[in-house]
């Protein structure tokens, strides 16, 4: 099995811790980082990228990536406004920042009233759902974002807006199924809700005895987990059936996950899909098994919350110096990956929003081409009946004729020393006769 | 060797020497023998290679030495011959020893090809320096060295000789690439590609000499269209030789106004003036000098103005094929396509439609119009390539060009007539679709639900046509105003097949049921009047498309259709499991195949299942853990909702099944995963539909789901009843059942779980029909 990294960024000067979600050993920790919610991306992968909390006083906001093998940032960029929560797509290419002050996104379009608090992208990364301080979560067409002729005749810029939440949206998740899937989003009002993407209805609206920061949907979504201010994680039926006659919690809250530990303020699930990692207000940050119920790691993060958890897959450019070992040239290819960060921190900067740059990420090398030819080649040598063959034979034949040639020349010279031979043996002959005669 | 020194068997070592020394015997002729028959070689060679020959594999023990020995001079013997033969000057047997030295590339062992590669090299190049006579020995050798290098670059630490080895081979190469005979540049465009892909620093210092062989070669060599690909793939490898991003953005932009400038010439009088100078704005920002023509052929080269408008029309479309070589081939570093260019020159040529620029006086003559319509099908096909391999290789970042795309493409497909090319478009719209997601699929689809309803219409119609008014064939053609092929019927169903099952549920209520209908009467349809057997005729080409495919497309599209969320029960869904079924018994066709694989899909359909994250498998796992799992689980229990303490009693009697088979399995992780399971199973493990029901079907307004769940834990509870006289000798299961409420009875009924599975699916279905 691959190996999986948790990594988690705290809200104070704490920097990112890394671990090894296994064997619980710590890998780098990536320095000066003191991120706001959902405000931690890896970018396909590749690196780093987080948002940062700084003084109300600075007007532009900060964004900061770190390649996996160097503590240090590496590429610093500074959009024109605060930015808090970051989503970025699969395939690294886009990574969308909410703003605090106004709630522009990075093509800069008004989404909401109030302070974007989470972003993130619908799996087929063609919708952007945005949750807001003011209550509301929006849908967005990214296609309809970039297309400034249908804004003109479309009424609204967003697909759907849900307005259900009367406090911020602290979190939002979206599950699978495409255009049929649901969205999650969470709110300081103590509420949970349900939307359906397809119809664009509130589907069911779960009650929780604490305010809840943090969601996680069960890969299976047959149920979620909502970290609690109390601490709890609470374990709300989607797909399942929970004896509902329970009074301790509510409709719908089957259950809980807790050891008495300070407020969660983010969720991930592990790539397994059973093991769910939860970063706490204390600076803790644990993995549960959802299976057992039980801790089953625990990591000490910081002295203030961490308030964002990634579980990724462990990249290879972590550790270049054995993946180089390993694997030659793909090692140090990864290591080569920073430049183009570049230009991603320019993208990123929506001030200077450039449509032309669209770089091709197409490395793989060709392989090597089959020596299969020779086969073909013959093949197609005997069905070739026509000029080729002739050409040969021809060229065959020429030598033939050449060689023959030549012995014909042999035989002629022969046959001419002969003449000349018989000649002079005759004319000696007749001379010796005529000489006899005169005799 | 003794008459009867047998083999074990055939796969015995001691088999391959004794049998490549008979087979240079008997096939490879020395100096005084004529070669036989070039089938023989054929077999020869197939022979080497099932039997591995060459390859002296043998385990090194103390016995096999002299094996070993045997194997290495049977090969070295084989080896002379093959360079004597090369070195012949008749030229049949050299042919032959070249294409023999080639396969002994492949297969000898790499010691060997190590050691002597470069001799082989040597003798190879002396056929290609000076030029030898034949065509087939030219030939030959260029792919005998294209295979030594091929083989060369699998060892990494040969990358320097192999640079310098290739280099040799260039000069040559070009010379043979200027010989007017195409056959010549066939081995020499093979032997290119390898060394581009290979070692392509060794072409830096010709570069520009390179490009100019191969643009030459393009636009006046005359080939034949495969030839044309080959050599517009080795012209995108080619910026691969300087390796850097410059030298392909230049390469690119020199295509792109060569490109541009031969549309001036052929548009004249089709278009608005301007559009020439907009793109080349683009494409040459003001202020910047433009690259160095193409080739280094002027302009006019290109054109060919003095000799006919023919030449430049086709160059056009070799040159967008290059184009489009250029996006897909792939590239060492990070390259910037000029996306912005490419999108205007295909939006210019789809465009033109051969019509005449309404103000002004025709430009053109009548021949020229004609000219240029007979070629415009041509450059829309290559345009819409174009498109096609941008979405594919430009992925999300389209997103910034998608408004601008689609409207190219839905502006096309208002206007695009012809089939190839409608399928052409088809097949990018379903591209579109499936990579840019739910987005896409909010933005065209009503062009293309439009548009393919217009191009399956007609099929009702085509399909009695064919089969049941066969001699009224002639009249219903003339009837039939547009008579749609079958291929671009089946390119309409793809791209609505990628349409629902990209965006099926999400705005898509206007057409959604007209869609469903459509794709459903296609499908009855085509497959009233049987099914068609596939693969039966070998006389026709293997690309051509026919009924049977016709069939299994309308299928394909009728399955997203039927799976893809809707509000209610897919109308037609007994109709198409009909279909289904019946078509899964014509086994052994691809159409058996998809039916089955479409059955298995629909189950879930109509055995929707919400899986438990734990109790995979049985409901006898659980009692088990209840009765463990006290010990371990009474510290979380508090936390939990229903404490797993009621079900200790019954779980302990009926188990000792499963407790056996659990010891029998010893499998730790089976314990660990239901080790705590009893507090949270409980809950989950309760009628397990309900819940899912709410989701699922559209309650949305809170209250709503209140009372529906009341409901529910009702029928729940009927269910539970009916359950538990259903099950025989189920005493203490029916109390439980009564007392604890659904959730509690079903693991107490254990093994029954069919039974158990249908009662919750028969209670479903009661709100169902309420709401409808």
């Amino acid at each position: 099995m691959e190996d999986e990294l948790v990594i988690a960024s705290s809200s104070i000067e704490g920097g990112i811790g890394c671990w090894d979600l296994r064997s619980g050993s710590e890998h780098l920790r990536y320095r000066s980082c003191a991120s706001p919610s959902h405000g931690l991306v890896s970018v396909a992968g590749r690196f780093l990228a987080s948002s940062q909390l700084r003084d109300s006083s600075s007007a532009s906001g900060s964004v900061l990536f770190w390649s996996w093998n160097k503590p240090q940032v590496e590429v610093k960029s500074f959009p024109s406004e605060a930015i808090n929560p970051l989503a970025c797509n699969t395939d690294g290419t886009y990574i969308v920042g909410g703003g605090v002050a106004t709630g522009r996104l990075l093509k800069k379009w008004y989404a909401h009233y109030q302070a974007v608090t989470s972003l993130v992208f619908s799996v087929d990364q063609s919708l952007l759902i945005s949750g807001s301080a003011d209550g509301y979560v929006r849908v967005w067409s990214l296609l309809m974002i970039f297309d400034e002729e249908r804004q003109q005749g479309a009424a609204n810029l967003y697909e759907y807006s849900f307005h259900g939440h009367a406090l911020p949206v602290t979190d939002i998740v979206t599950g699978y199924g495409g255009s049929n899937a649901i969205i999650l989003s969470a709110s300081q009002d103590r509420t949970c809700k349900v939307w359906s993407l397809a119809k664009g209805t509130l589907l069911r609206n779960i009650v929780f005895p604490s305010i809840i920061d943090a969601v996680a949907l069960d890969p299976g979504e047959h149920v979620f987990y909502a970290g609690g201010k109390d601490g709890k994680i609470y374990i709300a039926e989607l797909n399942s059936q929970g004896t509902s006659n329970n009074k301790n919690y509510g409709l719908h809250i089957i259950g809980t996950l807790s050891d008495q530990s300070k407020g969660i303020c983010c969720l991930a699930f592990a790539l397994d899909g059973t093991r769910l990692v939860a970063g706490s207000e204390d600076g803790m940050v644990r993995v549960w098994d959802t299976k057992t119920c039980n801790i089953i790691r625990v990591f000490k993060h910081a002295k203030g919350p961490v308030n964002n958890i990634l579980v990724i897959r462990q990249p290879a450019a972590l550790y270049p110096r054995t993946a180089g070992n390993n694997q030659g040239p793909m090692g140090r290819r990864h290591v080569a990956l920073p430049p183009p960060l570049e230009k991603y921190s320019s993208v990123d900067k929506n001030s200077d929003f450039n449509v032309f740059i669209n770089p091709r990420v197409n490395s793989r090398d060709a392989t090597y081409a089959t020596i299969q030819s020779m086969n073909n080649q013959i093949s197609q040598l005997q069905e070739h009946g026509s000029s080729g063959v002739s050409e040969m034979e021809m060229e065959r034949l020429k030598l033939d004729c050449k060689r023959l040639m030549q012995m014909v020349q042999q035989w002629k010279k022969m046959y001419e020393n002969l003449h000349q031979f018989c000649v002079g043996e005759l004319l000696n002959g007749e001379e010796g006769d005529e000489t006899n005669l005169m005799l | 060797m003794a008459a009867f020194d047998h083999v074990q068997n055939m796969h015995d070592i001691a088999l391959k020497p004794r049998l490549l020394r008979s087979l240079i015997k008997e096939h490879i002729p020395d100096e005084k023998h004529q070669l036989g028959n070039p089938l023989e070689l054929s077999q020869l060679v197939s022979s080497i290679k099932t039997h591995e020959l060459l390859s002296e594999r043998v385990v090194q023990t103390g016995d096999n030495k002299k094996l070993v020995e045997k194997w290495k001079s049977a090969v070295d013997l084989w080896i002379d011959r093959l360079l004597m033969l090369v070195s012949s000057n008749m030229p049949d047997k050299c042919w032959a020893g070249i294409c023999l030295l080639g396969v002994t590339c492949e297969e000898c062992s790499p010691e060997r090809f190590l050691s002597s590669y470069s001799a082989w090299f040597q003798k190879l190049l002396s056929h290609l320096q000076p030029l030898a006579e034949s065509h087939f020995v030219k030939v030959a050798c260029c792919v005998s060295i294209s295979d030594i290098l091929t083989r060369l670059s699998g060892f990494p630490n040969m990358k320097k000789d192999g640079t310098s080895h290739a280099a040799r081979v260039i000069q040559p190469l070009l010379k043979l690439m200027q010989e007017d005979n195409s056959s010549d540049a066939e081995g020499a465009v093979r032997l290119l590609s390898t060394i581009l892909n290979s070692f392509p620093s060794s072409l830096q210092k010709f570069y520009d000499s390179v490009e100019s062989a191969i643009v030459t070669k393009l636009i006046y060599g005359k080939c034949n269209p495969n030839m044309l690909k080959k050599l517009a793939v080795c012209l995108s490898l080619l910026p691969k030789s300087k390796g850097d991003e410059d030298s392909w953005s230049v390469l690119f932009q020199k295509l792109l106004i060569a490109i541009n400038i031969l549309l001036n010439d052929s548009f004249q009088g089709l278009e608005e003036d301007t559009k020439g100078s907009e793109t080349m704005r683009v494409l040459v920002p003001p202020g910047k000098d433009p690259p160095t023509p193409l080739g280094g052929l002027t302009v006019f080269d290109f054109s060919n103005k003095s000799t006919e408008q023919r030449l430049s029309m086709s160059n056009i479309s070799t040159l967008m094929l290059c184009c489009s070589k250029m996006i897909t081939t792939s590239y060492p570093v990070q390259v910037k396509i000029p996306i912005q260019p490419l999108l205007m020159v295909a939006e210019r040529v789809l465009n033109v439609d051969g019509s005449l620029a309404q103000t002004m006086y025709p430009t053109i003559t009548a021949m020229q119009q004609e000219y240029v319509c007979t070629q415009l099908p041509f450059l829309h096909s290559y345009s819409l390539d174009i498109l096609s391999d941008i979405v594919k290789e430009a992925h999300s970042q389209l997103l910034m060009h998608a408004a601008h795309m689609i409207r190219i493409v839905t502006d096309y497909l208002g206007k695009c007539e012809l089939p190839e090319l409608r399928i052409k478009l088809y097949s990018l719209i379903k591209v579109m679709l499936l990579s840019m997601g739910v987005g896409m699929s909010i933005y065209i689809s009503e062009d293309v639900v439009s548009n393919a309803s217009i191009d399956l219409d007609s099929v009702s119609n085509h399909g009695d046509d064919m089969n049941k008014k066969r001699k009224h064939e002639n009249q219903s053609q003339i009837i039939n105003p547009r008579r749609i092929p079958i291929t671009v019927k089946i390119a309409a169903l793809e791209a609505l097949e990628s349409l629902l099952t990209v965006g099926g549920a999400l705005r898509s209520e206007k057409w959604r049921s007209d869609v469903d209908q459509l794709l459903m009467t296609v499908a009855t349809d085509a497959c009233k009047n049987g099914w068609t057997k596939q693969g039966n005729d070998i006389f026709t080409l293997g690309d051509t498309l026919s009924w049977g495919d016709f069939q299994l497309a309308s299928l394909r599209a009728l399955l997203p259709s039927l799976l893809s969320p809707g509000r209610i029960r897919p109308p037609y869904l007994s109709q198409a499991l009909d279909l289904y079924r019946s078509g899964m018994k014509e086994t052994g066709t691809k159409l058996a195949e998809f039916c089955a694989h479409a059955l298995l899909t629909l189950e879930v359909l109509i055995h929707p299942r919400a899986l438990p994250l734990i109790d995979y498998g049985s409901n006898f796992e659980y009692p088990v853990n209840g009765v463990k799992n006290n010990v371990y689980s009474s510290a979380q229990n508090g936390n939990v909702v229903t404490g797993g303490s009621s079900k200790k009693g019954e779980s302990e009697e009926d188990d000792d099944l499963y407790h056996e088979w659990v010891k029998e399995n010893g499998n730790d992780l089976e314990k660990k995963t239901t080790e705590n399971v009893g507090s949270i199973e409980a809950p989950i493990n309760v009628p397990e539909d309900k819940g899912k029901e709410i989701l699922v079907e559209t309650q949305s307004v809170e209250e709503n789901v209140n009372v529906l769940e009341n409901m529910d834990i009702d029928l729940a509870a009927a269910a539970a009843a009916v359950v538990a006289e259903f099950v025989s000798g189920g005493g203490d299961v029916a109390a439980i059942g009564e007392t604890q409420g659904g959730g509690e009875f079903m693991f107490g009924l254990g093994d029954d779980k069919d039974g158990m599975d249908e009662i919750p699916d028969i209670v479903d279905v009661e709100p169902d029909t309420d709401e409808d």
